[in-house]
């Protein structure tokens, strides 16, 4: 967390903690050390605190400037036809976990284990299915094709 | 159980049944919100036209995290996603070795077949006829099944 931060200029004189509406601070003193905290989910970012320091120690731009904070960075698993991103690599772990199998990384329309058995079955043209007399319309741009 | 025929020796490809599907059930003319999906295979001139299965042995409903697809026998017998618990992971997308679950990006959910209760509106706007709606106990599934396994027995997978 880089939201709340004390510099070197503190000397521990709890100025901030007794100024604290939403007791968003505290200090405890434990043997050698004076430890001062913060607790993100109390405080109100009213800034009271930066305001009272007598020594400027509290850095409170990081309360509101408006930037992210990267949280996670993970890999990602690419449509081995379209190249398009799809999903992470534990994405695909958890997912080969609960279908007990690996299976290529494809996104929804490029999905071709169905295609490819149907078109070594139109390809090879021995079933007794395959009708001649109803074939589909070809497409103009398609004639004189792979067909 | 009612399943969805569909008959590559007879679709012309002309994607009117995305278009009806979209309609009916998204409300926009839009095919990629369709819940049929026409596969095109050029190297053998033909087209396949390919909804929601509804497996017995569903791999949808082994990968939700959230055990938001289950299995209806009531009036249908077909899967079905409980939109309440769904959290949009897209777990069933990738699941899906048809590729027939689609995401709703707007509404940040998947969709899929639900067979428009029983009459699905691709079907009478299927001009070459090649879809039909079919009782499952007019298929005979043991030769289906050899023949499919005979056939894809040299198939990559």
């Amino acid at each position: 967390m880089r939201y709340f931060q004390v510099n070197d200029q503190c000397n521990g004189c709890l100025a901030c903690v007794q100024n604290c509406p939403a007791n968003a601070l505290r200090a405890e003193d434990s043997d050698a050390n004076r430890v001062l905290s913060h607790n993100m989910a109390r405080c109100a970012r009213c800034g009271n605190c930066y305001r009272i320091c007598p020594q400027k120690a509290i850095e409170f731009q990081f309360m509101l400037e408006n930037g992210w904070d990267e949280v996670k960075s993970l890999e990602l698993v690419y449509c081995s036809v379209c190249g398009v991103p799809i999903y992470t690599v534990d994405y695909r772990r958890t997912l080969s976990e609960k279908l007990g199998k690996e299976s290529e990384p494809t996104c929804s329309k490029h999905r071709d284990e169905v295609t490819r058995a149907a078109k070594a079955h139109f390809l090879k043209r021995k079933s007794p299915d395959i009708r001649p007399d109803i074939r589909p319309d070809v497409r103009p741009d398609m004639r004189g094709g792979a067909i | 159980m009612k399943i969805l025929i569909s008959d590559p020796n007879k679709c012309n490809g002309c994607r009117m049944c995305r278009t009806a599907c979209a309609i009916r059930k998204a409300g926009v003319c839009n095919p990629e919100k369709s819940r049929i999906r026409v596969i095109q295979m050029d190297e053998c001139g033909r087209y396949l036209p390919l909804v929601c299965q509804n497996c017995e042995d569903a791999p949808c409903i082994a990968a939700c995290p959230k055990e938001a697809i289950s299995r209806m026998d009531e009036p249908l017998v077909q899967t079905v996603i409980d939109y309440n618990k769904c959290v949009g992971c897209k777990m069933c997308l990738n699941a899906c070795s048809f590729g027939a679950i689609g995401f709703d990006e707007d509404r940040g959910r998947p969709f899929k077949c639900d067979l428009c209760g029983g009459d699905p509106l691709c079907v009478h706007f299927c001009e070459p006829g090649a879809l039909t709606l079919k009782d499952s106990a007019m298929i005979q599934y043991d030769q289906t099944r050899a023949s499919a396994l005979r056939r894809t027995a040299g198939v990559r997978r």
